[in-house]
């Protein structure tokens, strides 16, 4: 017990902080939902047998289930009062299994002509679900069919609930940047940690027997290296830095311009990655007659994702781009642009990771 | 409980069917379910305060010894047989003894300066135990994975393990158990129903000790 780390803990009415913060920011009105996020985190960190149905970053529709299916009713991170909310295991096929396909059969088999090419799961079944399963389909009714892409890493909490959940003091916050970790020598697979998070980011493995998750490339980081999600993003959205460093992108957009939210603030774990919430076409009815007072994706919807904030900063970030459009200066523009890359959207972290 | 000396091999003293368990006389322990309060994390306590869970009441256990190995069979009630880990949700049974290692060490897990030597069967593995080391609650650390030679069956609705050993461990160090003929020796244990998602401690323990007696 002695060997638990306090830091993002509770401790007689105090929560232990890290002294720094690494924090990302997302402008969801640059996500393309290229799954190049995923796809380089996958690359990087989860290629080992045990690791093939972990995706550390997903890009998820929104409207939709979400990955794992429906994560965002299954519970845990803190109640109002700070008390555990109870939750729930995801299940392997809730996040989607990494299928396997009958290749044998079709190609060598000589059934190629009575069957087809198809999946089944580790457990032997036909898929019902995967880990973008419902992508592009979102909502809304034609004409005003809406959706947009919601990448999602581990938030890094400052009150992270799966390191309070686990017996064993295995997941630590890191006091230098906050970056919080699962101990794989000291985890023993128990899963509570799965069930406290209330984002549902954490895998486990079934060979190892260890929960496992996004570590911030914290690797990469230490190098001055951007985690591989945000260096290969191909619509630069994914800023990088200090929450405390004034000079910085991310504490421009969270504390200066406020137009970085956190996703699900409700749940009490105090994320440390943000978003910008995503501007929408006006509505239009059956003759194609636009209604700029109802913006197509609903307020009502986004705020139930980022908080009563939405509409006033869907307001400044519509201000701020007119003030562009009419060629009048806008620093929130301009950070938003990322005229310069990698300097302006990770200045801490430009080193190319081909140097190293 | 007198660990009788007996003149039969190795593969016998692990079968858990052998004639020879049929002589050996058990010890009926008692098990109670480990409390919610005494669980390490908030989250834990209040996601279990109100389920049920280490329900099962008794474990049979037995114990012998032949001319170089130690064994013990522990049989109880397991409704449905878990010994999968396959889904995230896949828990399997368990079962594990707990032998001080000092006079002083607490038989829940024991505590700092008074660690306790663990073997752990778990279903998911069954011809091995391992054996861990632990100075209080959350603290076990796995000394050798398979230190503990297993044998398990799953029948009518009973699991019985036999866990075996030779009496001085082959790889002697800090926290493992050495056997002694003549000497005393006392355990507690711990079982966990992985269809009802137990694991780590949420499980039914024995809060008594078991005093054996390991015949010279």
């Amino acid at each position: 017990m002695n060997e638990k780390n306090v830091i993002g803990r509770e401790l007689e009415g105090k929560l232990h902080q890290p002294t720094r913060q690494l924090a990302m920011v997302f402008d969801l009105n640059k996500c393309l939902g290229c799954h190049t996020c995923a796809i380089s985190c996958k690359r990087q960190w989860t290629r080992d047998e045990g690791m093939e149905q972990q995706w550390w970053a997903v890009v998820n529709t929104q409207p939709g289930m979400g990955t794992p299916k429906n994560w965002e009713h299954l519970g845990g991170g803190w109640d109002a009062k700070g008390e555990p909310r109870a939750s729930k295991i995801p299940t392997r096929d809730e996040f989607g299994d990494a299928w396997k396909f009958n290749k044998d059969e079709v190609f060598q088999g000589g059934k190629g002509t009575v069957t087809y090419l198809k999946p089944v799961t580790t457990k032997g079944e036909a898929p019902d679900w995967g880990p973008n399963w419902d992508e592009d389909e979102g909502g809304g009714e034609y004409p005003n069919s809406h959706f947009f892409y919601l990448p999602r890493i581990c938030n890094h909490c400052t009150h992270p609930a799966c390191l309070e959940a686990c017996p064993r003091g295995a997941i630590y916050k890191r006091a230098d940047d906050g970056i919080v970790l699962i101990n794989d020598k000291q985890c023993k697979g128990f899963r509570f940690c799965m069930e406290a998070c209330p984002y549902k980011r954490i895998y486990y493995n079934h060979v190892r027997d260890v929960g496992q998750k996004c570590i911030f490339c914290f690797p990469r980081v230490e190098k001055g290296v951007a985690p591989a999600c945000a260096r290969q993003c191909p619509g630069r959205l994914r800023f990088v830095g200090y929450l405390d460093d004034e000079n910085g992108p991310i504490h421009k957009l969270v504390h200066k311009w406020k137009v970085a939210l956190p996703l699900h603030q409700e749940y009490g774990t105090q994320p440390n990655v943000y978003y910008v919430p995503p501007l929408a076409p006006p509505s239009v009815d059956m003759h194609g007659r636009a209604d700029p007072s109802r913006p197509r994706i609903p307020l009502e919807y986004l705020e139930g994702l980022f908080g009563p904030r939405v509409r006033e900063v869907l307001a400044l970030l519509e201000a701020e781009k007119t003030k562009k459009a009419r060629g009048q200066p806008s620093e929130l523009m301009d950070l938003l642009i990322v005229y310069k890359w990698p300097n302006d959207i990770f200045p801490d972290f430009v080193r190319d990771p081909a140097e190293l | 409980m007198l660990i009788k000396r007996v003149d039969v091999d190795a593969a016998q003293l692990g079968d858990p069917d052998a004639a020879v368990w049929s002589a050996a006389k058990a010890a009926a322990v008692s098990l109670v379910q480990a409390p919610a309060a005494m669980q390490p994390t908030k989250y834990i306590a209040a996601k279990w305060q109100d389920k049920p869970y280490g329900q099962v009441k008794a474990l049979a256990v037995k114990a012998l010894r032949n001319a170089g190995q130690i064994a013990f069979r522990l049989e109880w009630q397991a409704k449905t047989k878990n010994d999968r880990r396959i889904e995230n949700t896949d828990f399997p049974d368990a079962v594990a003894m707990l032998f001080p290692l000092s006079e002083q060490s607490p038989l829940i897990m024991g505590g700092d300066g008074a660690p306790v030597s663990l073997w752990y069967w778990r279903a998911d593995h069954p011809n091995r135990a391992r054996n861990d080391v632990a100075s209080g609650i959350g603290t076990s650390q796995v000394l050798d994975a398979e230190a503990v030679a297993a044998q398990a069956k799953h029948e009518d609705g009973r699991w019985t393990v036999v866990m075996r050993r030779v009496l001085r461990s082959t790889k002697p160090m800090d926290g493992i158990v050495e056997f002694t003929g003549g000497q005393a020796l006392r355990a507690t244990f711990a079982v966990w129903d992985g269809g009802n998602l137990e694991r780590a401690g949420i499980k039914a323990f024995s809060p008594s000790w078991l005093e054996m007696n390991l015949e010279a």
